[in-house]
């Protein structure tokens, strides 16, 4: 069976836009910082406003921040 | 840890303590163990009291985050609450019938008779009031380690 999986670079956009800390993004985006966390880790899949919060955030197109694959 | 994370510990502490209590009180410290009634009393009589002081100083405290509980807060309540309420259900479901056929045998079996009182009911249905919150904070807390 295929596995599917949702990934993101949200540690590179950070790093990308002033070394922005996860509390930072978390207080900017209206989640707690273990929630950030949980992202970048492909622990936790956003909801789609979230997802839309953190990549007008970043100011770049949410499939820039998102990727699905297909493994 | 979160905040909500430090709090599904602190419940969890507090029930698991006043199920401790209750039980002991109510049916006593089982005669086929040896007798560490005291031992264990003073260990949960702890955990409650420290669990307590941390939920009160989590209130208190200097808030660190602007945002206390989010959408992955949520969800995870939310899978705790779906099996505390499945366990709520089956156990009240069990204690509902057995109170049936206990009015249906309770002159042929002891046990039966027993189970059926009144008293016996409420003590059984406040534990399980207890273990289903027990349930939902070591649900939680177990989400809170997995992928959601």
């Amino acid at each position: 069976m295929k596995e599917r999986k949702i990934e993101n670079c949200i540690r590179v956009l950070r790093f990308n836009n002033g070394e922005m800390t996860q509390q930072e993004l978390a207080d900017r985006v209206g989640v707690t910082r273990q929630t950030i966390n949980a992202i970048e880790a492909a622990k936790y899949s956003p909801s789609l406003e979230l997802a839309f919060k953190i990549a007008c955030e970043f100011d770049v197109p949410l499939e820039e921040v998102f990727q699905y694959r297909v493994e | 840890m979160s905040k909500q994370e430090i709090l599904a510990w602190s419940s969890l502490a507090t029930s698991s303590s006043v199920v401790f209590f209750y039980v002991l009180i109510v049916f006593g410290w089982p005669d086929f163990l040896p007798d560490y009634a005291g031992l264990f009393t003073k260990i949960f009589f702890n955990l409650f009291w420290i669990a307590v002081v941390i939920e009160i100083a989590l209130e208190l405290g200097e808030r660190k985050q602007k945002v206390d509980k989010d959408e992955r807060d949520f969800i995870i309540e939310a899978r705790g609450l779906q099996r505390a309420y499945n366990f709520l259900s089956f156990a009240v479901a069990v204690v509902v019938i057995n109170w049936f056929l206990s009015d249906l045998f309770g002159e042929f079996s002891e046990v039966h008779s027993i189970l059926g009182e009144a008293r016996t009911t409420f003590h059984i249905l406040f534990i399980v009031l207890f273990v289903s919150n027990l349930i939902k904070r070591t649900t939680q807390i177990y989400y809170y380690r997995q992928p959601v």
